[in-house]
């Protein structure tokens, strides 16, 4: 579980994020949804630590995260994977050596053992031919699930997702979508995933939380963000609340 | 008059920023250079790609360099009916002056711009964030073996450009007919003690040490996509041959006055 509290955070004089307060439940996938500049990377480089928030706090593990030592933090922090929204893959290797990358050199796993781990995420991932490709070479699906699949193989008991199908056809999402469930059931792996596509949110998550220029517009449940009275949150679902009907009534 | 002052007062502020960031950065790479090097497969790659990568044109210009500062010597002593004097004369100016800065300036080109350009398109893309949250120190795993590197590979390239040079220094007293090549090298090397052999060599680890750090710092503070990449290898560029130039002049002016 995770927990934030009132996170304030600058880029110079800007205020990107104010006042963020929520909490991530253990073993669920959580669906941060929001325009595009309304500060979800932003909140995600917060939670991996890259950024440095100017207030509030950070709980993980029962622990405030500003209380604990650089060496404790990292503990707690290696437990976390995060897919960039770019994938942030290692161009200058292969598909096969992006994905052994942290097994190779945080964990300094025999080769053999790498080996299978790898192969098991690429076919999980569904790469198991495009392992000796190079990244250049690869679609923004697959670079997509090649960061997805590198995620994965540090076993992380928490993975972020930053936007893993925007641009992508509905055959790649859906692949994307099967890789996060999968590891929510598998491994009971706590997500937070931001998107702002409707249609993969309704499908992988129960929770919703809606970001808008900074602050928290929403906080809770598919009902309730479909039923939600707030402009701001309608005009953002409309268009996928079609979507979403379709999707219940498929699934009763 | 007002703005002019605030101008300045911005500029000093940045300027004493990136000095404390500078300041912290040799920091964490000096502390790591005393932890275990756990990359010694990058140590080695990087050893390749700087040394045995460099060679050739190390050598050729050795070549080079050697046969010209033996021309203009010889042109010179001529005048004064001196050209006896042509291999003690180079031989000190090539193995204690012309052979560590020529090396670290070519090596220097080859490589600074290439690290910082390699480093800053890895923070711009987000790999380096990436490593972060893997929890592999990205100063360990891409800075420390490059600066390794460079301690072994600036004095060996020196010492081979300075063969080159003497080599190429005796065949130009040979075919002027003055002195023979072996002569010549027999005098040059005459003047060389073994104080001046060390002492070219840690020149050339000093230039390779601060040159290649300072491209690594360069790469890894790039930010704002590919003008921010092309902003951080000028900068490694321009400052290395500043720096190699600067640091020779320093270190020139304390070992000539004893
Ligand atoms: N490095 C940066 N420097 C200054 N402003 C930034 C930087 N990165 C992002 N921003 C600003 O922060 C806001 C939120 O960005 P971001 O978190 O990337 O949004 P999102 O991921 O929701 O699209 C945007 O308005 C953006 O302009
Ligand atoms: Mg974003």
């Amino acid at each position: 579980m995770i927990i934030l509290k009132n996170i304030d955070f600058f880029y110079g004089d800007t205020q990107i994020l104010k006042n963020i307060t929520f909490d991530i439940p253990a073993g669920e996938v959580t669906t941060i949804l929001g325009p595009s500049g309304s500060g979800k990377t932003t909140l995600l480089r917060i939670l991996t630590g890259l950024l440095e928030p100017a207030g509030g706090e950070i709980w993980m593990r029962e622990k405030s995260m500003m209380t604990l030592s650089k060496t404790e933090q990292e503990h707690i922090r290696n437990k976390m994977a995060i897919v960039f929204q770019n994938g942030a893959l290692f161009d200058s290797l292969t598909v096969w050596e992006n994905v052994a990358f942290p097994l190779h050199e945080r964990f300094s796993m025999p080769l053999a053992i790498i080996r299978q781990e790898v192969d098991k995420l690429l076919d999980l991932v569904g790469l198991q031919n495009a392992a000796d490709l190079t990244i250049n070479q690869c679609s923004g699906g697959m670079q997509m699930r090649v960061a997805i699949a590198r995620a994965f193989a540090c076993h992380p008991e928490i993975i972020l997702y930053d936007e893993p199908t925007s641009g992508l056809d509905p055959i790649a999402r859906d692949r994307i979508c099967d890789c996060i469930q999968n590891q929510q059931f598998q491994h009971n792996v706590t997500s937070v995933l931001v998107t702002h596509q409707l249609a993969t949110a309704f499908r992988v998550s129960k929770r919703f939380i809606c970001l808008y220029a900074g602050e928290i517009l929403f906080d809770g449940t598919a009902d309730e963000l479909t039923a939600s009275k707030n402009p701001y949150v309608q005009r953002f679902i409309q268009p996928s609340k079609r979507v979403y009907r379709a999707l219940d009534s498929s699934l009763t | 008059m007002k703005q002019i002052f605030f101008e300045i007062n911005n500029r000093l502020k940045l300027i004493v920023l990136e000095l404390q960031e500078l300041t912290l950065f040799i920091g964490r790479v000096i502390r790591s250079l005393f932890r275990r090097p756990r990359y010694w497969k990058d140590l080695f790659d990087h050893m390749d790609i700087l040394g045995v990568g460099s060679i050739v044109i190390v050598l050729i210009a050795g070549c080079c360099v050697g046969a010209i500062i033996s021309m203009e010597t010889l042109f010179q002593l001529r005048s004064y009916g001196a050209q006896s004097f042509l291999g003690r004369v180079t031989g000190d100016s090539i193995v204690r002056g012309a052979g560590p800065v020529f090396t670290a300036m070519i090596v220097s080109s080859r490589i600074c711009p290439a690290t910082a350009a390699e480093l800053g398109s890895m923070q711009v893309s987000q790999q380096i964030d990436a490593l972060v949250t893997m929890g592999i120190d990205p100063i360990r795993k891409l800075i420390t073996p490059r600066i390794i590197a460079s301690l072994f590979i600036y004095p060996a390239l020196t010492c081979a450009h300075t063969v080159a040079a003497l080599l190429s220094g005796g065949l130009v007293a040979e075919l002027s007919g003055e002195l023979t090549l072996m002569r010549f090298l027999r005098e040059s090397l005459a003047e060389v003690s073994s104080g001046d052999l060390l002492w070219g060599l840690m020149k050339a680890v000093v230039f390779g040490l601060v040159v290649v750090t300072l491209a690594c710092y360069s790469g890894i503070r790039v930010s704002g996509g590919a003008i921010g990449v092309r902003k951080g290898a000028t900068r490694a560029a321009v400052n290395a041959i500043l720096l190699i130039l600067f640091f020779d002049f320093l270190v020139t002016s304390i070992g000539r006055s004893f």
